[in-house]
């Protein structure tokens, strides 16, 4: 099973008013299997979040396709089109914009629950549940964002987007908002998630360090195309 | 070397409806022309302990010990007789550039602004200064620069007109509080290295406020490690970065890439109700009985303190 972006093209306009499109992503393909880690660096605006927007679903590209256990997304039916929302998330690199700043972190838990339609007698017990493997209890429940560490937070969108059981993470610089040490409590996190669970992970990172780290292949985007891949 | 700064028993609180220890007990002093980066992760103290040698905390700060600058102290200055000290004689250079700076005013004339408020230039003159300071800071061609505004740069460009703007008037001492966070690596080298570049010119000691390890060790001459409000390690840069004594310290720099990303376990306590005994101690793996009932004090250990019972 895999996650597949085929020739992909995404172009901007740089204002308004301007007629032609400035290339982003220049027929680029990449793919990602569930259980493996790739590596996408490149410098600021060099377009690795554009391209993992696009294997999420969350931006369309002008032209190439995203295929999902084989079908193409823009082609799906709606239940199937849920499924694939499902099991592909992002994660952002800001975790407090990731959370509703005027919700305590129990309500933005409920929203997933609902939509995921697990009955309001389950739902205390699959939270606690989903906080044990990012390292977190029933304390934190009733706080906002703002009372919590950016760690906290960022392990809070982590235990959000398990609850969903993905089978893709595109993991946008998870950490680069982080101090050093709680870098490496996300990183380890990560990690240990993968080898539990399996799920496949797109690394977007500026730091070599980090995805030299992380990444089991690496590619590196330059000019709106791979300039390096190893 | 001679004493340009000392701090003693610094201790910032804030009132709200807690009290916020921020920093407790802190001294250090820094020699003319030497560079201490005060190292440790958000929320330690650190930027605390920088605003409040440049006195620009907030009215809720209960600020206790002392802060002597040039044999003046600080904490009892007025603050008629401290505007004349901030700018002139303590450059300060805030993280953030963007928002240090005006969006609505050209680089120029906020470069100029310390020789026309300071020194009372007339703005030609305070112009051509502010040339100066940009060219001295590698911009090739000032004029140009000096008519944009800060929204057409790069963070980096930014980062370099507040730092012109903050030592254009040649002081003394230089405060510099995350000037690299939030910037590319390559732009981290290359502000770290022209503030460094700066300092040793001019002779200035720079208090270098970052989270970044690998900065601190590029170009302090001392380290100071921060935790939960307290200095828990001070000495040389070279040696407190490379072989730390204090567990925290050595905790922080296992966690680096260098170190492996070894994690410290837990997380940094409250800064509301600290722990008792050493503020570490929850989270350290050598930790004893009595680092739960006493609270350690800085300790000569060769060529450094340390704040650790062990």
């Amino acid at each position: 099973m895999t996650l597949k972006a085929e020739e992909i093209t995404v172009a901007y306009r740089p204002g308004l008013l301007s007629r032609s499109a400035r290339p982003v992503l220049e027929g680029l393909s990449i793919t990602l299997e569930k259980g493996e880690t790739v590596g996408l660096m490149g410098a600021s605006g060099s377009g690795k979040s554009t391209l993992g927007r696009v294997l999420a679903g969350l931006e369309r590209p002008q032209a190439g396709a995203v295929t999902y256990r084989g079908n193409e997304i823009r082609e799906m039916g709606r239940e199937e089109y849920a499924v694939f929302r499902q099991h592909v998330q992002v994660m952002f690199q800001d975790p407090t914009g990731a959370l509703n700043p005027k919700k305590t972190i129990e309500r933005s838990f409920e929203d997933v629950l609902r939509l995921l339609r697990v009955p309001p007698a389950r739902r205390g017990e699959t939270v606690r549940d989903a906080l044990s493997p990012v390292g977190l209890d029933e304390e934190v429940l009733p706080r906002l964002p703002s009372q919590l560490s950016g760690g906290q937070n960022q392990r809070i969108a982590l235990a959000r987007i398990l609850l969903l059981d993905p089978e893709y993470i595109v993991l946008d610089e998870p950490t680069s908002a982080l101090d050093v040490s709680v870098q490496a409590q996300v990183l380890h996190l990560l990690k240990d998630l993968q080898e539990e669970r399996g799920p496949g992970y797109l690394f977007i990172s500026h730091d070599p360090d980090v995805v030299g780290f992380m990444a089991d292949r690496r590619g590196v985007l330059r000019g709106g195309k791979f300039c390096e891949e190893e | 070397m001679s004493a340009l700064l000392e701090v003693d028993g610094l201790s910032v609180t804030f009132r709200g409806e807690q009290t916020v220890h921020a920093v407790s007990d802190v001294s250090l002093s820094l020699a003319e022309g030497e560079i201490l980066a005060l190292v440790g992760e958000s929320g330690c103290g650190k930027s605390v302990i920088a605003h409040a040698v440049a006195r620009l905390l907030p009215p809720s700060a209960v600020v206790s010990g002392s802060i002597r600058f040039q044999g003046r102290d600080l904490l009892s200055l007025p603050e008629r007789e401290m505007v004349g000290v901030r700018g002139n004689r303590i450059g300060i250079i805030l993280q953030n550039p963007s928002l240090a700076l005006n969006p609505l005013h050209t680089v120029g004339r906020q470069v100029a602004e310390p020789l026309r408020v300071h020194r009372g230039e007339e703005k030609g003159r305070a112009l051509q200064g502010a040339a100066r300071a940009l060219s001295g800071l590698g911009f090739a061609d000032p004029e140009r620069t000096m008519a944009l505004y800060p929204s057409m740069c790069s963070g980096g460009m930014n980062q370099r007109f507040v730092t012109a703007a903050s030592t254009i008037l040649d002081p003394p001492f230089l405060i510099a509080d995350e000037p690299t966070k939030g910037l590319d690596r390559e732009r981290v080298g290359e502000i770290a290295e022209g503030l460094e570049r700066l300092a040793r010119e001019r002779g200035a000691a720079l208090l270098l406020i970052t989270h970044d390890l690998r900065v601190a060790g590029s170009v302090a001459d001392r380290v100071a490690v921060c935790y939960a409000g307290e200095i828990v390690e001070a000495g040389p840069a070279g040696s407190v970065l490379s072989a730390p004594r204090h567990p925290y310290a050595r905790g922080l720099i296992g966690s680096t890439p260098e170190g492996g990303f070894v994690p410290i376990p837990g997380s940094s306590p409250s800064p509301i109700s600290p722990p008792p005994g050493c503020r570490f101690h929850p989270r350290c793996p050598h930790r004893t009985e009595r680092c739960a009932l006493e609270h350690p004090v800085p300790v000569r250990v060769g060529d450094r303190d340390v704040r650790c019972l062990l």
